[in-house]
């Protein structure tokens, strides 16, 4: 089904005093990627609290039509809030495509915001195909091991991008578009904030670290950790880190989890021994120098994404290779 | 109280072993094995530790798919779950979250749960979209990514804390009845015990037939599966176990990342 083209294709994001807007600059490259097959108008809608001025600022370095609610009293993302905001400005808009990003908070609204549209709502896009006329949203499925292409079949469709999977492009100099500041009075019946706690910081020497040695599911047991440190040991300037699911067992505290929830690192190398691949510890790591992955399991998705691989058994590779650092 | 769980069941990774162009889902090893999709599993775990700390509290556990997904039902009464429910299809293929969230809900809306727990994203899909899409059709709130929960029972409301970027974590209170999409890391999942396995297999499960519910025409469709794009050289080393030890080592000597 191809909407019609005056129906425009409309960014959805937040913005309060930090500063960073940088999810907005992929939303937009997003948007233009859809107007390569689908040629509707691009909008922003930005939601913000009282202070306006950082919304407002973001607006503008984009150089596109954008309108900035104010929600007085709102300090930060309530789900109820914004989807009744957004549904309310959204339903005047008859939009064809609605880009939020796959944030914890784009995650948690986009779905219950298609169905208040009546909507189709696809999640985690990490790219934007056209076949036989029709737009083919590319997300991975099966642990992050396989590409589904997909398709929409409502007259509108809420999507979620992947942080990182696309990029702004060149700024178009050539326009800058209008700002128009809205106020809405919302107020959540049912879900009341308490607060955001910071993570507790831990000194795990990772911030720090030239190389860094990672381990995933893949270790099987708690004592094959003394593997993951001993290969450590061989560099300088060396540090461990682990996967969600290591930290989870407590085989590591949480300030040794690299990815989307924990910690983003770039050293000049990852060995990443026994991880899986998955997207949300990949986003942690993947700006790192050089990357060598160590799975046995030749399908992991960590393949794709590393620059070095070996197939082989962890508790068997690492040994083998640390007796030739020995030999050196 | 009554807590409904809701939980898929999704194939072992390792089955999944080809991609073919020509095919819309991908090939899977005949010999395949199946397990309760692991978020969802922290759900159950969470169910069954709230019924352990508070009296009366009756647990249901819901799964929508073909025949087999009897036995990851089973298991889950195995963990200590009171009810069964099976929303039986006859389809293997792909089912959109909005189909699979509109039949649960429509069952919620006439067993009135207190609570009801899904998992935040299944392992094969990954939408993480069953849990909002519910809250949605029934008009209650949602909260996703809960790593911590403690029922406040004479407000009827419930305490969260909900994972986000950089481990940092909201806080909310939720009024009941409300839907909230579990993160794993919030448990450990117990093994089922024997004895419930036993009541468990004789135990006869709810069973209701998906082309009872009101039509739910689906919104989207899977077009075509291939392999992911590498994003980076992803060269393999070939070779003996010992010369891919000695090639790397090379490799990291020449790179100067290793002294």
């Amino acid at each position: 089904m191809n909407p019609d083209p005056v129906r425009p294709i409309i960014i959805v994001a937040e913005q309060f005093n930090d500063p960073k807007s940088f999810i907005l600059d992929e939303l937009i490259g997003a948007a233009r990627k859809i107007q390569r097959f689908y040629r509707g108008p691009v909008k922003v809608l930005i939601i913000t609290g009282d202070c306006e001025a950082a919304a407002v600022k973001s607006g503008r370095k984009t150089g596109m039509d954008v309108i900035v609610i104010r929600v007085p009293g709102l300090t930060g993302y309530n789900g109820e809030v914004y989807n009744a905001v957004f549904s309310e400005i959204l339903q005047t808009m008859h939009p064809a495509y609605i880009c939020l990003p796959h944030t914890s908070w784009g995650m948690e609204l986009a779905p219950a915001l298609a169905i208040r549209l009546n909507a189709d709502c696809i999640t985690a896009v990490v790219n934007i195909t056209e076949q036989e006329n029709r737009l083919l949203f590319s997300r991975f499925i099966c642990n992050d091991k396989i590409i589904a292409k997909m398709n929409s079949v409502a007259d509108t469709t809420v999507l979620t991008l992947q942080p990182g999977a696309f990029t702004a492009g060149k700024k178009d100099d050539t326009g800058q578009g209008t700002i128009e500041n809205r106020t809405m009075a919302a107020g959540s019946r049912h879900i009341k904030s308490m607060g955001i706690t910071a993570p507790v910081a831990q000194d795990t020497g990772l911030a720090g670290a030239r190389v860094i040695v990672a381990a995933g599911n893949g270790i099987e047991n708690q004592e094959n950790l003394a593997l993951v440190r001993n290969l450590a040991a061989c560099f300088q300037k060396a540090a461990i880190a682990g996967s969600r699911i290591i930290c989870e067992r407590g085989w590591l505290g949480y300030g040794c989890q690299v990815g989307v929830t924990g910690m983003t690192v770039a050293p000049d190398l990852y060995i990443a021994c026994g991880i899986s691949g998955a997207a949300q510890h990949v986003s942690g790591m993947n700006k790192s120098g050089y990357v060598i992955a160590i799975n046995k399991d030749p399908n992991a998705a960590i393949f794709n994404a590393m620059d070095m691989g070996i197939v082989e058994d962890l508790a068997i590779f690492i040994p083998a290779f640390i007796q030739v650092c020995r030999q050196e | 109280m009554k807590i409904m769980v809701c939980i898929k069941q999704v194939i072992d990774s390792d089955a999944v072993i080809a991609v073919d162009d020509a095919s819309v889902l991908p090939k899977t090893d005949e010999r395949a094995e199946f397990h309760i999709n692991r978020f969802d599993e922290c759900a159950i775990e969470e169910a069954i530790l709230m019924k352990d700390a508070h009296k009366d509290i009756a647990v249901d556990v819901i799964s929508v798919g073909p025949p087999r997904v009897s036995d990851a039902l089973k298991r889950a009464m195995g963990m200590g779950c009171d009810h069964a429910i099976h929303i039986l299809t006859d389809t293997e293929g792909f089912l959109s979250p909005f189909v699979t969230a509109s039949w649960i809900a429509a069952m919620a809306s006439k067993k009135k749960y207190d609570l009801i727990l899904t998992g935040m994203l299944s392992e094969d899909l990954m939408q993480g979209q069953v849990g909002p899409i519910i809250s949605e059709r029934l008009g209650r709130p949602c909260a996703v990514g809960i790593v911590h929960e403690r029922l406040m029972l004479p407000q009827k409301k419930i305490y969260t804390e909900r994972e986000i970027e950089g481990g940092a974590r909201q806080r909310l209170e939720i009024d009941l009845p409300a839907v909230l999409a579990i993160q794993t890391g919030i448990n450990q999942p117990r093994y089922p015990s024997l004895s419930n396995l036993l009541k468990a297999n004789r135990y006869k499960i709810e069973i209701v037939d998906s082309a009872s519910f009101a039509h739910a025409e689906p919104r989207q469709e899977v077009v075509a599966t291939g392999c992911p794009r590498k994003t980076r050289a992803g060269r393999l080393l070939t070779g003996s176990l010992d010369e891919k030890a000695r090639e790397l080592y090379r490799i990291l000597k020449k790179k100067a990342l290793i002294p």
